[in-house]
């Protein structure tokens, strides 16, 4: 087997894990009109994030529209901003990636395995929605993002704890 | 003989000739192609979300199926079992499953909800699940029931 028909075998085999246009298409047509359906429950509770986020002196920028969603925070002291934006898995669904707070300010990341990822389409639950927004909350106020020295990382481990 | 009749004993012979002529010059001509189709055909190479290959994965795994029976009616339980094991191992990894996949799919043919609207590509490739519902198809019920749910 010569390196072309090789790399036009892989070419080939990975088409099984891709969805064709078509596939694509409708599933993205669905998975946008039930976000559309998901709109109000979204906003009233980013809505009620970014009041308690503002209140603890956060940065929040809440944007939220029928195309899509943004929701990023970030606090003085800390590597920032983290959050969430909307965006289509490669499998399909409509998924929110996650910004990585010590990376890019707007790029976010899914992951690759669509269990791990939280849905916004056709999935979307309110209380899962409002539960993995505050623990990602609670993950970008880990000691490990907070801009300081190792050592103080210790006490801010130990205040985790009680 | 006269020269008509040597004309015609020519062209009686060529058109003896002419088809073996063409075969054998198509044979050379497609060589690679006929090859990966017979190699296919025969299940050796283990692509996935072919149609030529799955019914011989099939095949495959009806006469597996049929063995172990066999083995079981002789009371040799663990050498079908051995059998079974090894076939569905087979089906895995020609299917491309993972563990996840293989549990997700019993769980499925249990009757369990699908996790997820949209049933995971190479599933639907292989024809297991429907891609809008992500339940188990016909065939993925097969599959499932025969060959994971041992």
């Amino acid at each position: 087997m010569n390196i072309w028909e090789e790399i036009d075998s892989l070419v080939k085999a990975s088409k099984d894990f891709v969805l064709t246009d078509d596939e694509r298409k409708m599933v993205a047509e669905a998975e946008q009109s039930a976000f559309e359906n998901n709109y109000e429950s979204m906003k009233s509770v980013l809505d009620a994030i970014e009041k308690q986020l503002s209140a603890l002196g956060f940065w929040v920028e809440n944007n939220l529209s029928k195309e899509g969603l943004r929701f990023r925070f970030s606090l003085a002291g800390y590597y920032g901003p983290g959050g969430v934006s909307s965006q289509f898995h490669i499998s399909g669904p409509l998924v929110l990636g996650e910004i990585n707070p010590a990376g890019d300010a707007i790029a976010s990341f899914y992951n690759n395995d669509i269990d791990l990822c939280h849905k916004v389409g056709h999935d979307y639950d309110v209380a899962e929605f409002e539960l993995y927004l505050t623990n990602l909350i609670k993950k970008y106020l880990m000691p490990e993002n907070l801009i300081t020295s190792k050592e103080q990382y210790e006490h801010f481990r130990n205040l985790l704890k009680n | 003989m006269n020269t008509l009749e040597i004309y015609s004993k020519i062209n009686e012979t060529l058109d003896i000739l002419i088809w073996p002529v063409v075969i054998v010059v198509i044979v050379f001509l497609f060589k690679s192609t006929i090859a990966t189709l017979l190699a296919r055909a025969a299940g050796i190479e283990g692509k996935v979300g072919d149609v030529s290959f799955k019914v011989s994965l099939q095949e495959m795994m009806q006469e597996k199926v049929t063995e172990a029976v066999k083995l079981k009616e002789e009371g040799k339980d663990s050498e079908a079992q051995t059998i079974i094991d090894s076939a569905s191992q087979v089906a895995a990894t020609l299917y491309g499953l993972s563990e996840d996949d293989i549990d997700e799919l019993i769980l499925l043919s249990l009757g369990e909800k699908p996790k997820r609207k949209w049933g995971k590509t190479h599933l639907v490739r292989a024809g297991l699940v429907e891609l809008n519902g992500g339940k188990l198809t016909s065939q993925g019920k097969v599959l499932v029931n025969k060959y994971l749910n041992t």
